[in-house]
């Protein structure tokens, strides 16, 4: 009995052994393709910062309107755009180690990854141009609205600030696939809700302003008041 | 430097038949016959003057008059110059254009209202060119204490400060060119690729090496138009003389104490006694820009600058008062930020409005009441305030990322 045991345990260590022994060479191949994929990454980044150095990124990037990149993130653009660029070569690395196991299970799996991977870039894409112009349009409110000296400049731009970040989330989810008809109605839910809280901030906080408009196209009409000219 | 040519081929054959006059004069807003009932006193003259508007509307009849002639151009670049009207910019370039086509000796551009132009006020333009070789003739328009307040608080003095000259409207769009001025002014400028035309014309001038003065003219300098809000105007304004500064600064930097510009012309000063101005309204918006653009403030302005801003909202509306070297830092400051693009340059430019507003309140509560000192003496002060300040803006220019308390 003892003979059929050791047999057994022979045979299982046998097969863990031989599952090991198989498994070994794609992950070595894993880690390979991970360093060479690091090293390429490494190189990359080296060129493309000094690249982007050398056309004034960052400044173009400012004129853009994306300069409070660095103050919200800690890093200047170029350095946001070099880590993007590196980790996304490391990314397509590992998918190409993953594939060295030769397993149908992981084959599969990359091929889906790599079918999901322009919806990836895409919603990617929506969320920086999304965020940037939340961040734009926010902020053009907010001073427009404290030139005009409306009371509610800052809940103005809280509203766009979100309104813009609501409906890039969304379109953001949309391409992922995630969520289906939840993320529509959440969001018509969200947005009309935002809509809805701006309108009655604009038409509470404006009514002042509207006034002094009407008294100053009054006032012009009726008389001629000296006054001071700032041109 | 290649020269920007934008004239269509019909208005070139009509040149070819023109002659060479000894002026022309670019009026940019003509809209009928009726606003050139000086043109006969301009005919008396002696000299041959070739009057260019732009189309668009109609053509105008011109009844003619011996020595005047009158010509249409097609406007190929519309763009807002100044305060001018829309369209003005393409009209300017243009009638530069047709000036050194026709190789006149003087080249005169009317962006104020036609109804303004008059036979005199064209000979006191053109004659510092015609019989003294100036190369540019800037319009001096009537002092008024609470008038062209941009002007007298940013423009002016810091066009002194810098530039070392001392023009009273240098962002004036009535202007008188001798020929050389107008080839230089057409040429386009290496850096921008753009028409030197299309740069600060005064500094353009100075940095030229161009002879400048002025003419003293009894008009009120022309309004801007009424749908342009004033921060869109200030911005706009701004952006052109902080765009200036980077552009010149290798000469604005080695540039020494200011100079006189001669003025031709009986200098004219409007009295003015008290003006409707709610202060306490130019109060509550610096004070809620400063409630919500601090952040922005922050990219632009020194700790320092922004502790004296602080100190100004705690203040009482009596004792409001924007000092001149705080104000005179506020604009170097924002000079620095737009060379630097610390941020979006529009957003910056425009985030500027409040603190103008508290400079016009406090600049009003002095002027204000019987006991005020006068208003040329006033600016005076604060030009002077410029000058005194411009090692601290050439020092943060040249050293940008050295500590500012």
């Amino acid at each position: 009995m003892w003979q059929q045991v050791s047999q057994a345990l022979n045979q299982s260590v046998t097969r863990v052994v031989t599952r090991i022994a198989l498994l070994l060479p794609g992950f070595i191949a894993l880690l390979v393709a991970l360093l060479v994929s690091w090293l390429a990454a490494w190189a990359v980044g080296f060129v493309l910062r000094r690249f982007l150095r050398s056309i004034e990124f960052d400044g173009k990037v400012a004129r853009w309107g994306l300069p409070q990149l660095r103050a919200e993130t800690g890093k200047s653009p170029t350095d946001v755009a070099v880590r993007v660029v590196c980790l996304a070569i490391i990314f397509i690395g590992f998918l190409v180690g993953m594939t060295a196991f030769e397993a149908t299970l992981t084959s599969q799996i990359v091929s889906q990854m790599f079918a999901y991977f322009p919806n990836l870039i895409a919603a990617l894409f929506v969320l920086l141009v999304g965020g940037a112009a939340a961040r734009f349009f926010s902020r053009s409110v907010l001073i427009g609205a404290v030139n005009l000296n409306v009371q509610y400049a800052h809940l103005l731009s809280v509203g766009m600030k979100w309104l813009i970040l609501v409906l890039t989330g969304a379109m953001a989810l949309n391409h992922l696939e995630i969520g289906g008809k939840i993320v529509d109605e959440a969001f018509a839910i969200l947005f009309g809700g935002i809509v809805l809280t701006l309108a009655l901030a604009v038409g509470l906080g404006a009514r002042d302003l509207v006034s002094r408009s009407l008294e100053r196209q009054a006032d012009r009409v009726t008389e001629d008041v000296e006054t001071l000219r700032h041109f | 430097m290649p020269e920007l040519e934008s004239l269509p081929q019909e208005v070139k054959d009509q040149l070819a038949g023109i002659g060479t006059p000894d002026v022309v004069i670019g009026l940019t807003s003509l809209k009928s016959a009726d606003d050139l009932t000086w043109a006969a006193d301009a005919g008396k003259s002696g000299l041959n003057v070739l009057i260019a508007y732009p189309g668009g509307g109609d053509v105008i009849e011109f009844q003619p008059i011996s020595g005047v002639r009158l010509l249409r151009y097609p406007v190929s670049a519309p763009e807002r110059y100044f305060n001018a009207p829309a369209s003005i910019f393409g009209s300017f370039l243009e009638v530069l254009q047709i000036s050194q086509r026709l190789d006149s000796k003087a080249c005169c551009v009317w962006n104020s209202g036609p109804q303004t132009s008059s036979a005199g006020i064209f000979a006191q333009m053109t004659q510092p060119v015609l019989e003294q070789k100036f190369d540019l003739v800037v319009a001096n328009y009537i002092q008024a204490k609470w008038g062209a307040l941009v002007n007298s608080s940013i423009i002016c003095p810091l066009t002194r400060a810098l530039y070392g000259r001392r023009i009273q409207f240098p962002m004036a769009v009535d202007l008188a060119f001798s020929s050389r001025m107008v080839a230089r002014l057409i040429q386009s400028d290496p850096g921008s690729r753009l028409p030197r035309a299309q740069h600060w014309i005064a500094t353009e001038a100075i940095c030229g090496g161009m002879q400048i003065c002025q003419a003293a003219l009894p008009m009120e300098p022309p309004r801007p138009p009424e749908s342009a809000d004033l921060s869109s105007i200030l911005a706009a304004v701004l952006s052109r003389i902080f765009s200036d500064l980077d552009r010149n600064a290798s000469f604005w930097q080695r540039s020494a104490e200011s100079q006189f510009v001669p003025i031709f012309g009986e200098f004219q000063i409007k009295e003015q006694d008290e003006v409707t101005v709610d202060v306490q309204q130019l109060i509550e918006t610096f004070q809620l820009g400063y409630r919500n653009l601090t952040e922005i403030w922050g990219l632009a302005l020194s700790p320092a600058t922004l502790m004296e801003l602080k100190k100004l909202v705690r203040v009482s509306p009596a004792e409001f008062r924007v000092a001149d070297d705080l104000w005179v830092r506020v604009v170097f400051e924002f000079a620095l930020a737009h060379r630097q693009r610390a941020i979006n340059r529009e957003h910056l430019l425009r985030a500027m409005t409040p603190l103008y507003l508290a400079w016009v309140a406090s600049y009003t509560l002095q002027m204000q009441g019987p006991s005020a000192e006068s208003f040329q003496n006033r600016l005076e002060r604060l030009a002077l305030t410029y000058e005194n300040h411009k090692p601290y803006l050439l020092s943060r220019w040249r050293w940008p990322d050295r500590f500012n308390p």
